[in-house]
């Protein structure tokens, strides 16, 4: 497996590439924008995208959609039937499916947006807008806080600690770090 | 990316170290599996996918190595070199790194989350976009360097340097700060409280 980061201007966001070394099929994960410069790099490695994985509709994570699927015939993944009048094969909590070769879990983590869905590929999390390091996503009111804090204990924090946390924004972490040095949980006591 | 092959000792959960079935704890012969990962970090310039989680190192010069994918979590890594290296995607989580020369390194989307810093040098760096939380930085200088992007949160800085920095769309919340210096850094552009946040 391969795992490579794009840092898109638009909106500061992250886009994954995961790729199949033998099959040299590839996942992108939330294709923020689709540039030239990552078109060249998907090109420069022989890869051929497959299919995509959107943690959530915000346009700072799907607006290079439509370009993207100009180019590859990739299946898109979401827990929209639908985004911007392109279907989606809908994804639900803990549903777990086979693409480009790798098994992926789903994992719903509502709070930030409705539609959250965070991604587990062996121990990489692909947590888009859910959990940062060191913060978790904004939210319109005290009840989402609570819920995504809930969520992020109940359906994250469970993970091995030695999972990756590869953020929608900002820089990668570990599960075992965010229970310690996290904002949003106050585990000071905990900390060693 | 390295393999996320588990432990083979019953059990464990954590992942094995590169050439090896078994994670740093349950190494039958740990420094047979040292000598083996310092071969491998002495004899290539570029390093990809290698697992070196928990081990400890010494007094090796890496200057100028391409690091890529690599994990060096929860490493004890002594009187290191890596002098102008590279790193991309590479962990550093809970390691522990004493007297250690990160000095003119390019790093991007690096996690050194947790790890204790006792004499490190980071002068005159690219680091850009990487996880400083929690770290616990003892006599070491981030001086000239860029930490465009980078987070510091609930970090523990005693006596160390930051003078020259490039802090934009940084975040800088220290739980504990002593003898501290930012001067000639751009602070006003760095976010130093988690409300100004909108993720």
């Amino acid at each position: 497996m391969t795992v490579f980061f794009h840092y898109a201007l638009h909106g500061f966001s992250n886009i994954y590439l995961v790729g199949n070394d033998v099959t040299k099929e590839a996942i992108i994960i939330d294709p923020a924008a689709f540039t030239l410069g990552l078109l060249d790099f998907i090109e420069s490695k022989s890869y051929m995208v497959k299919a995509v994985l959107l943690t959530h509709k915000h346009k700072h994570h799907v607006d290079g959609l439509k370009t993207l699927l100009k180019i590859y015939d990739a299946s898109v993944y979401s827990s929209n039937s639908g985004i911007g009048g392109i279907l989606c094969n809908t994804v639900a909590d803990s549903e777990k499916f086979e693409v480009c070769g790798f098994s992926v879990e789903a994992l719903s983590v509502p709070g930030h947006s409705q539609d959250s869905i965070v991604y587990c590929i062996e121990k990489l999390l692909f947590t888009g807008d859910t959990l940062y390091a060191g913060l978790i996503g904004n939210t319109l009111s005290q009840y989402g806080n609570k819920l995504l804090r809930e969520q992020i204990q109940k359906k994250l924090f469970v993970k091995d600690d030695d999972c990756l946390v590869l953020p929608g924004h900002g820089p990668p972490s570990t599960i075992a770090t965010e229970k310690l040095y996290n904002s949003a949980f106050a585990l000071k006591d905990n900390r060693t | 990316m390295y393999d996320f092959l588990t432990c083979a000792f019953s059990d464990c959960n954590l992942t094995a170290i590169s050439g090896s079935k078994y994670c740093a704890a349950h190494l039958p012969e740990p420094e047979k599996t040292t000598a083996y990962i310092e071969n491998i970090l002495k004899q290539n310039n570029t390093i990809k996918n290698l697992n070196a989680r928990g081990l400890r190192f010494e007094g090796i010069d890496l200057s100028g190595r391409k690091f890529y994918a690599c994990s060096f979590s929860k490493a004890s890594l002594i009187n290191m070199i890596f002098h102008t290296c590279s790193f991309r995607m590479c962990f550093f989580d809970f390691a522990v790194m004493d007297s250690c020369d990160f000095s003119n390194t390019d790093a991007q989307y690096c996690s050194f989350s947790g790890s204790k810093l006792i004499n490190v040098a980071f002068e005159n760096s690219e680091l850009v976009h990487n996880n400083f939380n929690g770290i616990k930085a003892n006599n070491s200088t981030f001086s000239k360097s860029n930490l465009y992007n980078s987070r510091f949160v609930y970090s523990e800085l005693f006596q160390t340097d930051f003078i020259d920095c490039n802090l934009k769309r940084s975040v800088i919340v220290p739980s504990k700060e002593h003898e501290v210096s930012w001067r000639l850094s751009n602070t006003q552009e760095a976010i130093w409280d988690i409300d100004r946040i909108n993720a």
